[in-house]
């Protein structure tokens, strides 16, 4: 980092400092306003709540104090006698109660209206209603009774609901605690809303006279909450009872109401507190405080007075105060940035000057001086750095230079020991032997593929040359190779050779070597690369093997059929011959016959066997020897084909079939055959093979007519892919599917009776096929015909003609 | 054809020698026939050689030779004399059952004067040996003299 990028960075640290600061402060004082706000509205909610409280407690000590009066008592006592006098009080009253509950609601009932206006009701009207009314203007008590201790009603203000009170759980409530305490209600029979109040009469001894009690108007005190109302305008006061109901509120309301905010109930948690809440999704400080009561007689109801200010307002002036800040800091910021550019520039131009001046020395430029005035630090360095490149300058000169050879060198070993690495990993992981070999043939350094496979573990065979385990019968070959190379009259060989194993067993290998020379051209050592190939090689010399030994049986096969051929016909010629001479020498004996005196009975048995016996003996005989001199020459043939030399070459077919036909124009004409060459591709064979082939095809077509119908042959030919198909077919007398298969064996006639030949034109057909690289087949139906199929290769060259 | 000129027939096979001796004999041949069973009897004859007959000097000769023949066949007989100086003029023909082409290129190779195939129709042979005897009788054959 630059000197004046360090500056500008420590000015920004800094300034967003200070920017921290302020953003804090503002937040702290926001806290501390909403605290104090909190606090504030708290107390006043406090004071007014205490005051309510206070309110209703002079209200239930006003009864009890005015209850308690001996003349009110002495009433009471009074009722309790009579009541004691009766037999059963219980009957009494629920006889009275229900001559009370049956009559009708706006009629009043003689014992009602008696009531209300007995001496005690007067006295009370006075006490609790009318002279407050005179005093106030309203009576907080807008209903109060009196019951005896039976709980029968003895005096009321204005219209209890029944007569009899004792089953009711307040009467029974005040009896046994001296006071029962209801929630804010509505009174039906006051039409107010108000708070009822129990009270237990006693005598000065203690004795339970009877119960007192009085509906308490709590309108003017509730409102009283609006006190806690502060001085905002956008404050609100809610007074709830313990369950959410509105008693007040300083907006319009109605009585008892449900207050909606569930979330702001479920926030009001323990006796007070204040907090930050929404409201219509507006955010607004809240604070609150739970009834407390005044003391045991009243223990307060748990009403909650809720006050309630507008966030915004309350905080309008710490609004101001924020945005001020803010621009402070902002401006602040911006100063600060300007000056650290400024001071940055400042140094850094000084430190420019040095840098480059450093740089440059520092690249070599010894002679280079700074140009720095001024007495402040940089110029101090400048001067001394001046003086230090004087001295520098000149140790550098040596030490440069050893520092670069240095350089060079570790360099290069880090060069050599990778490609040392790569050349080992190479090297010891090749598929194939590799091998280094001295000049004298000595192995250097051999792979672990090679020891493998010459089965010689590594340092048994570094102590050999490639001579010793190279088998005899190559060593000649390679050895002249080697001469060669190191006479630098070629630069690589390759052959494939033998070595021994160490086992002793010989295995075939292709080496490829080549020759590393010094810088002087002396053979420094070998590079051999050495492939496993005996599982191939012996492949190709067994098939070698058994392609041979098949020739050799061929050309033996063929000498004997040569050999025996004539040496056949030898004794054939002398079967012939002398058959002959005899039957010329049976003529003139019959020519003697007729001059000599032979007695006629012996002329007689003796003329048959000159005429018929041997004549007919001798024909036969002659007839086996043609039949015999016939198989011979065609076994001559056949052998001949095998041994005849072939010239391959396109054949024209269409001019080779029409010689053919040509030949055999006599036959055709004789056998009255029509015959049809279409145009046929060339093929590649030797034509005068071909020739002996087609001309087969078409004799044996001639040959086995159908004499029933006019004959019908046709040639045509096709192009498939690489080769030439060809057909023959004719109309004859076809050959039954049995015998389709044995048509191509030798000396096999169709029908020997019915037709002549040697039974070898379809043998000689295949045998020329065989060397011509073709295939035959026939299809055809016994009476029908035969179609006899040749594929040839084809002419690479195209259908030329 | 004078008389002087001796008819050598190397055959190993009797019926065929004498087939050829009845049948020269029957076309006119008058000559003096002789016969050998191998060819190293005609050898030996030939080249004056062992315990057997030997020719007379001056006189002329013509060999008609077979082919496949016991100890030394009708190939290397006409090997020999073709090879030596003074019998490579007597006429050799050679009367074979083989007509295999390359037989007889190699006869005619090596210098025979002609080459007759012995056909098993009998008919045939009696013309071809008639036609030898015709042949004989006409051509012009050398004395050979006693140093070879």
């Amino acid at each position: 980092m630059k000197t004046s990028q360090k500056i500008m960075a420590g000015f920004l640290v800094t300034l967003t400092l200070t920017a921290a600061l302020a953003f804090y402060a503002d937040f702290a004082s926001r806290r501390s306003l909403e605290e104090a706000i909190g606090h504030e509205s708290l107390i006043l909610a406090q004071e007014t709540m205490k005051r309510i409280d206070l309110a209703i407690h002079d209200k239930i000590m006003y009864v009890w104090d005015n209850a308690e009066q001996a003349w009110i008592l002495s009433h009471i006592v009074k009722s309790n006698q009579s009541f004691a006098e009766l037999d059963s009080p219980e009957d009494f009253m629920d006889r009275i109660d229900r001559e009370w509950t049956s009559s009708p609601q706006d009629t009043l009932s003689p014992l009602l209206l008696e009531l209300q206006d007995n001496e005690l009701s007067r006295a009370l009207r006075q006490q609790f209603i009318n002279s407050l009314l005179k005093k106030y203007g309203y009576s907080p008590f807008p209903e109060l009774f009196v019951t005896n201790r039976y709980g029968a009603v003895i005096a009321t203000t204005g219209r209890t609901n029944s007569y009899r009170q004792d089953k009711k759980s307040w009467w029974q409530t005040a009896r046994e605690q001296g006071i029962s305490l209801e929630d804010i209600a509505y009174d039906a029979g006051s039409d107010s809303y108000g708070i009822a109040v129990a009270l237990r009469l006693d005598d000065s001894d203690g004795n339970f006279l009877g119960v007192v009690k009085a509906i308490v108007n709590v309108g003017p005190i509730v409102k009283t909450a609006e006190i806690a109302t502060s001085r905002y305008q956008s404050a609100r006061t809610r007074l709830l009872t313990r369950d959410g109901k509105i008693i007040f509120r300083s907006r319009p309301y109605r009585f008892l109401q449900d207050f909606s905010d569930v979330t702001l109930i479920n926030r009001l948690e323990g006796g007070e507190g204040f907090f930050v809440g929404n409201e219509q999704n507006v955010q607004r400080f809240y604070s609150y405080v739970r009834s407390k009561g005044k003391d045991r007689h009243y223990p307060g109801f748990g009403w909650i007075l809720l006050v309630s200010n507008d966030a915004d307002e309350v905080l309008a002036s710490a609004e101001v105060l924020r945005t001020r800040i803010a621009v402070v800091s902002i401006l602040l910021i911006m100063a600060g940035i300007i000056f650290a550019l400024f001071l940055s520039m400042t140094i850094n131009r000084s430190l420019g000057v040095l840098s480059a001046g450093a740089e440059r020395i520092g690249g070599g430029d010894l002679d280079f001086r700074m140009e720095l005035a001024g007495d402040d630090e940089f110029g101090q360095v400048a001067g001394t750095f001046n003086a230090m490149v004087r001295n520098l300058q000149e140790i550098t000169a040596s030490r440069d230079e050893l520092n670069a050879e240095i350089d060079k060198r570790n360099m290069a070993e880090k060069a050599l020991r990778e490609s040392e690495k790569r050349f080992r990993a190479t090297f010891e992981q090749a598929a194939v032997g590799i091998a280094l070999v001295s000049p004298r043939g000595g192995w250097l350094r051999v792979n672990r593929k090679l020891c493998a496979i010459v089965g010689y573990p590594e340092d048994k065979l570094r102590q050999l040359t490639f001579q010793d385990i190279t088998h005899p019968d190559d060593l000649d070959t390679d050895l002249d190779f080697y001469r060669q190379v190191l006479a630098g009259e070629i630069s690589t060989y390759s052959l494939e050779k033998r070595y021994i194993r160490l086992d002793g067993s010989p295995v075939w290998i292709n080496l490829t070597v080549s020759l590393v020379r010094d810088d002087d051209g002396t053979p420094a050592y070998f590079i051999s690369i050495i492939e496993d190939i005996d599982q191939r090689k012996n492949t190709e010399l067994e098939r070698d093997r058994l392609s041979l030994e098949l020739n050799k049986k061929n050309h033996e096969l063929e000498q004997i059929i040569y050999v025996t051929s004539h040496d056949l016909r030898s004794p054939l010629v002398n079967v012939q011959g002398f058959s002959k001479e005899l039957s010329a020498d049976i003529k003139n004996l019959l020519s003697l016959w007729q001059n000599t005196g032979i007695p006629a009975a012996i002329r007689n048995q003796a003329e048959p066997l000159l005429h018929q016996d041997i004549p007919e003996s001798l024909q036969f005989i002659e007839k086996g020897i043609a039949r015999m001199d016939d198989l011979l020459n065609g076994l001559l043939r056949l052998s001949r084909l095998g041994r005849a030399s072939l010239t391959l070459e396109e054949c024209d077919m269409n001019r080779l079939l029409a010689d053919i036909v040509a030949t055999m124009d006599f036959q055709i004409k004789e056998a009255g055959v029509q015959v049809e060459v279409s145009d046929l591709p060339t093929c590649r064979g030797d034509r005068d093979q071909l020739n002996q082939l087609f001309s087969n095809l078409l004799g044996n077509a001639l040959k086995y007519l159908d004499p029933g119908r006019p004959g019908r042959i046709n040639i045509n030919g096709v192009k498939e892919k690489d080769r030439s198909v060809y057909c023959v077919s004719d109309n004859g007398i076809g050959i039954a599917r049995e015998h389709q298969g044995k048509i191509f064996e030798i000396f096999h006639r169709l029908n020997p009776a019915e037709s002549e030949g040697d039974g070898l034109g379809l043998a000689i057909v295949n045998r020329i096929l065989d060397r011509l690289d073709g295939k035959i087949w026939v299809a055809s139906e016994e009476g029908r015909g035969s179609s006899f199929y040749v594929s040839l290769p084809g002419w690479k060259g195209g259908n030329r003609a | 054809m004078r008389k002087e000129i001796h008819i050598i027939i190397a055959e190993d096979d009797d019926g065929h020698a004498a087939l050829i001796n009845k049948n020269l004999r029957r076309a006119g041949i008058e000559n003096e026939i002789i016969r050998f069973a191998d060819g190293q009897q005609a050898l030996d004859f030939l080249f004056r050689k062992g315990g057997g007959p030997h020719r007379k000097a001056g006189d002329s000769y013509l060999l008609l030779l077979d082919i496949r023949m016991p100890k030394v066949d009708g190939i290397e007989v006409l090997r020999q004399l073709k090879a030596d100086e003074e019998l490579r003029k007597i006429p050799v023909i050679m009367v074979t059952t083989t007509d295999d082409p390359r037989e007889v290129e190699h006869c005619h190779l090596l210098g025979c004067s002609n080459y007759i195939t012995k056909p098993v129709d009998y008919e045939k042979f009696v013309n071809v040996i008639r036609q030898l005897g015709l042949f004989i009788m006409i051509v012009q054959v050398p004395a050979v003299n006693g140093n070879s």
